[in-house]
C-alpha cells in the first residue's frame, strides 16, 4: 500500500507542469537582484515565437553544462494567460529548468522599456548579468550558442 | 533611390520604395499627408490576432484621408505567401514588400506588429503598438486611434512611442 502510495506521488510528480510564476517590472528586479552571486541569462520567449523554440533547446543543453559554475537561466514567457497551458507543456517537454516566469505586467510598454532602453519588444531577446546583477549584454533576436558561452565564461 | 539618399529624405518626408502585390515598384510620397505605416506578418500569431483591427482601421481613416499602407519586411515571406495571406484573411488593402527590409531600416521597425505614424511634415508622430493588447477584449490604450486623430486635428500625438512584444523582422543578412 505505501508502495503503491509512493508510486502515484511520483508519477503524479510528473505530471506537474512548469510552475510559471508572474513577474512584473519590480519582480523583475528583484529576481535579477536575488541572483546575485551567479552569472544569469534572462530569456524572454513565446510558444508562438518560431526562433524562441529553435534556440530554447540549445540553451537549455548550456544551462546544464555551466550550472555548476554558478551559471543560472531565467526564461520569461511573454504568452497571453490563454496560451499558459502550451508554454508550461513545451517547458515542461525540454526539461527547462526552474525558475521560469510568465511576464504579467499592466502596461506591456513600461515593462520591456524597464528591462532595457533599447528593446523593442521583438522575441526573442537574452539579458546577460554578472555576478553583482549588473547587465553586461543583451542579444536581441536569436542567441549565437558559442558566442553568449565565451560571454558566460569570462563573467564566471 | 539608394539607402543613404532614403535616409537623408527620412528626416523630412520619406518616399517609401515599397513592391505592390503583382511585384511592380510602388513608391509612396509622405510629404503633404498623414501616412500611418503598418509592418505585419503572415505568420506572427500576434499580428494575425490584429488583422480584423487592421481592417477596421483601413476601412475608416482611409476614407479620412490617411495614406495607410501595410507592408512585409520578411524575408522569409515571399510575396505569394503575402499575397495568399492577404486573400485568405480578406484584408481590404493590399500588403506591400519591403525588398531588403528598407523601409523598416528607414523607419525603425524591429518587429511585427508595429505602426509607424508620419505626420503631414513627414516626422515620425508615432511609432510603436498599435493598442495596449493582443486579446482585443482587453484594450484600454487604442495607441493608434489615439495618434491618427491627433495628427489629423493638427496636434502632437498623445503617447509618440510604445513598447510591445512582437515577433521579430526577419532582415537579410548584411555582409560586413
Amino acid at each position: 500500500m505505501k508502495r503503491t502510495f509512493a508510486l502515484l506521488a511520483l508519477f503524479a510528480g510528473s505530471l506537474v507542469a512548469a510552475d510559471l510564476k508572474p513577474v512584473d517590472e519590480a519582480g523583475y528586479g528583484k529576481l535579477v537582484a536575488g541572483a546575485k552571486g551567479k552569472v544569469v541569462l534572462v530569456n524572454f520567449w513565446a510558444t508562438y515565437c518560431v526562433p524562441c523554440r529553435k534556440e530554447m533547446p540549445q540553451l537549455v543543453a548550456l544551462e546544464a553544462k555551466l550550472r555548476a559554475k554558478g551559471y543560472q537561466f531565467v526564461t520569461i514567457s511573454a504568452d497571453e494567460p490563454e496560451q499558459l497551458k502550451d508554454a508550461a507543456a513545451y517547458l515542461d517537454k525540454l526539461k527547462v529548468p526552474a525558475p521560469v516566469y510568465v511576464r504579467k505586467a499592466k502596461d506591456d510598454d513600461k515593462f520591456v522599456a524597464a528591462i532595457d532602453g533599447k528593446w523593442s519588444g521583438a522575441l526573442p531577446a537574452s539579458f546577460l548579468y554578472d555576478k553583482t546583477g549588473k547587465k553586461v549584454r543583451a542579444f536581441f533576436g536569436e542567441v549565437k550558442v558559442a558566442e553568449l558561452e565565451a560571454a558566460i565564461l569570462k563573467l564566471l | 533611390m539608394f539607402l543613404p539618399a532614403l535616409l537623408m529624405a527620412a528626416a523630412l518626408a520619406p518616399v517609401l520604395p515599397l513592391r505592390a502585390p503583382d511585384g511592380k515598384p510602388a513608391q509612396f510620397e509622405t510629404a503633404g499627408r498623414v501616412t500611418a505605416v503598418f509592418f505585419i506578418s503572415t505568420i506572427c500569431p500576434i499580428g494575425n490576432d490584429y488583422n480584423d483591427r487592421f481592417s477596421a482601421l483601413y476601412r475608416e481613416y482611409q476614407a479620412r484621408g490617411v495614406q495607410l499602407l501595410f507592408v512585409n519586411s520578411n524575408i522569409n515571406e515571399p510575396a505569394g505567401m503575402v499575397a495568399k495571406h492577404a486573400k485568405d484573411v480578406q484584408f481590404p488593402f493590399p500588403v506591400h514588400k519591403d525588398e531588403g527590409a528598407v523601409v523598416a531600416d528607414v523607419l525603425a521597425a524591429e518587429s511585427t506588429p508595429l505602426v509607424v505614424i508620419l505626420g503631414r511634415d513627414g516626422q515620425v508622430a508615432y511609432r510603436g503598438a498599435v493598442d495596449d493588447a493582443r486579446n482585443a477584449a482587453r484594450v484600454t490604450r487604442h495607441y493608434t486611434r489615439e495618434a491618427l486623430e491627433a495628427v489629423l486635428a493638427g496636434r502632437a500625438a498623445p503617447v509618440a512611442k510604445t513598447k510591445s512584444f512582437g515577433c521579430v523582422i526577419k532582415r537579410p543578412r548584411k555582409s560586413t
